[in-house]
């Protein structure tokens, strides 16, 4: 087998033995360093600098989403809502008690995890899709919520936070320090999966993903490992938010909400990339990013909506063609070409 | 008291078109086990069809409704075909596609009106009845009656009709159905195409009710899912029932709670259903159990 | 019967909806038995199954295995307790390689990668497909699907395996090499209950052999015993045939 073949197959050798998790992190920091790649031709453009600063961190949140949403098949449309928690608690943290980001997304993280799990508790009892709706749902409750609870959010206006640039702020003056950041916390998110789809957890979700009785019938709590994944993934969702929080410095109730730029985007990313492989999401996002972003700018301002209807169809035809995404598709491909030159 | 009267009628006819913008979308559930995200847009598509038909060709939005509908049922066998058949072993590729209708539907509608807000003004959305001495509001009172009527003639024709009876047959076991000769494919694409008519027929009697805007879908297909979950799947009367009752609920709580958090009653009855009751008030079929069943 | 019932299942009932699926069962396993269970369609037999493991609950009676009442008990902590199975449809956990589905079952007693690998090769060598240990699940062919519905189950080191008709489609060589496997491993003491239509393969393996028809148990015995038995014969064949043997003597 091939280097590339050994990385796609999730590194096991035939035959002698199971491939240290140090050697598989080091290729998948390896194929993150490539990832760098678009930073480094662009380095003196801010404005493409920001692009793949966001293309990075859409990239990390991809890669949380596809744990519970590749791996666990639970098809989640409210992982805005950890996102938005994420970001308004670093926001309130920061202004209110003069915590430093760096810190204070310890615990958005953690309040994120806790509020998934909580709504996931009832709603895991749905399959397929009457989980996503009701993940939907939450996502449109908890966009009322946060209207309506502006002591806490700032209501529809939302939360500013004044530019105070400064490393322990997280406020950066020069844009590439944050495509730094964002690239950091994507890194940290895709090795976790590269730990995660070797762990007991990381099969157990592709078990129950596959086949829920077959799953029980071989020991697997089904509803503990989904809340397990869910903590998980809402949790480096929720990093994920106050990263942006800092990043944008502007939040509020429909930039934290709206489905087809946060919910859904996470999921389309990771479906375009590949659902439930490891470098799909980051594929996905380096792609999908930039692309919406010149949609936005060139059709969006000829046609109202005009790139929206671009995503609508770009999410039809993918589901209909583009079921494993291209990094799936690229690994079956490899792998019919390796068997077919194999003796 | 007034008020209280008052509120429950707002609440039953809000609950009638409820009901009639969920019956289509309870049928597609209970039938072809597919999630329809676009379902709202449906509505919304055709209400935007009779306010063209009506402004612009004259029509009666009655008429007009009959029209409407028959378009909707020929764009419902399209997308049935074209999208959701292939899709048929693909859950969470349905959930993609449909989601994907509904955007692309959304914002076409947005492109192409420019975002310029419509209203069908006139004769219609004036008239107000007096009902046992309470104010209501004719076009209202009309969805209402055909929200009943329209379950009540899909009720009979699943009962008493040779296609009904296969429908029914395949929302209780498809693989049953399959192996008695029914032609399960047909049925899927029959009632899709049905519940997308029905849709019409919702948007077209709605149409004087609301004033049109290309996100007006997103409006409704959250609360139909509320309402199929809670009447159950595949059930017309509980779809009807269902609807009343989120109807009423959210007028009264509208009222004595707060208006703003529609949504979040809403996620609050899908939920408290799925713990109490999960097959719905009516239903054959949980909604847990979706997806758990063989797609073929 | 040699040795205490490892399995015991009392005057289990189900229903569904005014249909009664299983009929006031009993009969018990032994330790280190082989047990088949015949039946026309439609018998029960499957329901049975899924009320052993847990995958549907008992509408009445009780099931005790080692000692324990499992009836209240979730699939996945029966498993725990040492009860494995197959399901009549071979699932493979396609978007993972054999090894890995394997593993999946061998995480039960361990939660290292390293560990179940290991224990998961054992298994794949026991069944026959080390060859097959990195193929993606989704390419095995049906015979090889069987034996990875088997592997996964050994994985969970169980105490006791039931068998949901795991010859269907296999031709006879593919038969006769899970016939070994089913003899090989009931030499180490693993315990079987096992659905099969293949009459030969019930001969061949069984010890005893239970009857289910209609929900009901109409006869428990030797193969031999039982595969002679009127009742059976006319369970399986129907009353005509049965009525026409009468005419002929």
């Amino acid at each position: 087998m091939t280097a590339i073949t050994q990385t796609l197959t999730n590194g096991q050798r035939a035959g002698s033995g199971p491939k240290p998790l140090a050697e598989m992190l080091l290729q998948y920091a390896g194929w993150l360093l490539l990832s760098l790649l678009p930073l480094v031709l662009v380095w003196n453009k801010p404005y493409w600098v920001n692009i793949v600063a966001y293309s990075y961190l859409f990239a990390g949140l991809a890669a949380a989403w596809n744990i519970i949403g590749g791996f666990g098949g639970q098809f989640s449309l409210g992982h805005g809502v950890f996102f938005a928690i994420g970001a308004y608690a670093v926001a309130r943290l920061y202004l209110d008690l003069g915590l430093t980001p760096w810190l204070a997304i310890y615990p958005a993280a953690g309040l994120a995890s806790m509020v998934a799990v909580l709504i996931s508790w009832p709603t895991f009892r749905l399959r397929g899709p009457f989980f996503a709706i009701a993940t939907m749902a939450i996502n449109e409750a908890c966009f009322a919520v946060a209207n309506y609870a502006d002591r806490l959010t700032g209501g529809p206006r939302g939360i500013l936070i004044p530019f105070r640039a400064s490393v322990a702020n997280m406020i950066f003056i020069e844009r590439w320090k944050y495509a730094v950041l964002t690239f950091g916390f994507m890194s940290l998110v895709v090795l976790l999966t590269v730990v995660l789809r070797r762990s007991r957890l990381g099969h157990y979700l592709l078990a129950l993903r596959e086949d829920e009785d077959t799953a029980r019938a071989a020991g697997i709590d089904v509803l503990k490992v989904k809340l397990i994944g869910m903590a998980i993934s809402a949790a480096l969702t929720g990093a994920g938010g106050g990263i942006f929080a800092m990043y944008v410095r502007v939040i509020d109730p429909p930039t934290l909400f709206a489905l087809p730029d946060i919910g859904v985007k996470f999921a389309l990313i990771s479906l375009i990339g590949g659902i439930g492989t490891i470098m799909g999401p980051v594929v996905g996002a380096l792609l999908i990013v930039p692309v919406e972003n010149f949609l936005r700018g060139t059709l969006g301002g000829m046609v109202p909506g005009g790139h929206l209807i671009v995503l609508g169809i770009v999410l039809l035809c993918a589901a209909l063609f583009l079921k494993r995404g291209l990094v799936g598709a690229f690994t079956a491909v490899l792998r019919r070409y390796w068997h077919g030159k194999a003796p | 008291m007034e008020t209280f009267l008052n509120i429950l009628i707002s609440g039953i006819l809000l609950g009638g078109i409820y009901s009639l913008v969920s019956i289509g979308l309870n049928l597609i559930f209970g039938v072809v086990r597919i999630v329809n995200f676009a379902q709202g847009e449906f509505v919304m598509l055709a209400m935007y069809a009779t306010y063209f038909c009506t402004m612009h060709l004259g029509i009666n939005p009655y008429l007009a409704a009959l029209l409407v509908a028959s378009l909707m049922f020929v764009f419902g066998l399209a997308v049935q075909r074209a999208v959701l058949q292939p899709l048929q072993t693909e859950p969470m590729m349905q959930i993609f596609a449909t989601f994907g209708l509904l955007i692309l539907l959304e914002n076409s509608m947005l492109a192409v009106t420019r975002g310029e807000a419509f209203s069908l003004s006139g004769a219609y959305s004036s008239v107000v009845i007096n009902l046992f001495g309470l104010k209501a509001s004719g076009v209202r009172v009309v969805v209402f009656i055909a929200a009943t009527a329209i379950a009540a003639a899909l009720m009979l024709f699943l009962q008493r009709t040779m296609p009904g009876k296969a429908i029914r047959a395949v929302i209780q076991d498809r693989q049953a159905a399959r192996l008695m000769g029914i032609n399960v494919e047909r049925a899927y694409l029959l009632t899709f195409a049905l519940g997308t008519a029905l849709a019409g027929i919702a948007g077209a009697l709605l149409a004087p009710i609301y004033t049109l805007s290309p996100y007006i879908g997103g409006n409704f297909i959250l609360a139909a899912f509320a309402v199929v979950v809670l009447g159950g799947l595949g059930s017309v009367p509980g779809a009807y029932i269902g609807g009343l009752i989120v109807g009423l609920i959210e007028s009264f709580s509208g009222y004595y709670v707060d208006p703003a958090l529609k949504q979040a009653i809403w996620f609050v009855i899908f939920v408290a259903v799925l713990i109490i009751k999960p097959s719905g008030l009516m239903g054959q079929v949980g909604a847990e159990e979706v997806g758990l069943r063989e797609q073929s | 019967m040699t040795g205490e019932p490892f399995l015991s299942v009392e005057s289990a009932v189900r229903r569904f909806e005014g249909l009664i699926a299983v009929d006031t069962v009993s009969f018990a396993v032994a330790r280190g038995e082989i047990v088949s269970m015949i039946g026309p369609n439609g018998a029960g037999k499957t329901t049975m199954f899924n009320l052993i493991t847990g995958q549907l609950s008992l509408s009445d009676g009780i099931i005790i295995f080692r000692g324990e009442q499992i009836g209240a008990l979730p699939p996945h902590v029966r498993a725990k307790r040492g009860i494995g199975r197959t399901f009549q449809i071979a699932k493979p956990l396609i978007a993972l390689t054999t090894r890995e589905n394997v593993m999946v079952g061998a995480f039960l007693h361990t939660s290292s990668y390293a560990v179940a690998y290991e224990m998961a090769s054992e298994v794949l060598a026991e069944v026959g497909l080390e060859t097959r240990a990195e193929v993606p699940a989704g390419e095995l062919t049906l015979s090889e699907r069987r034996r990875l519905e088997i592997a996964r189950a050994l994985a969970l080191a169980p105490k006791m395996i039931l068998l949901d008709e795991v010859m269907a489609g296999l031709n006879a060589t593919e038969v006769t090499k899970v016939i070994e496997l089913i003899q090989r491993l009931n030499g180490r003491g693993l315990t079987f209950l096992v659905i099969e239509h293949n009459l030969k393969v019930v001969r061949a393996v069984s010890r005893r052999v239970i009857v289910l028809d209609h929900g009901a148990k109409i006869a428990e015995g030797t193969a031999t015993d039982v595969l002679s038995d009127p009742m059976v014969i006319k369970a399986y064949l129907g009353k005509r045939a049965d009525e026409r043997a009468a005419c002929r003597r």
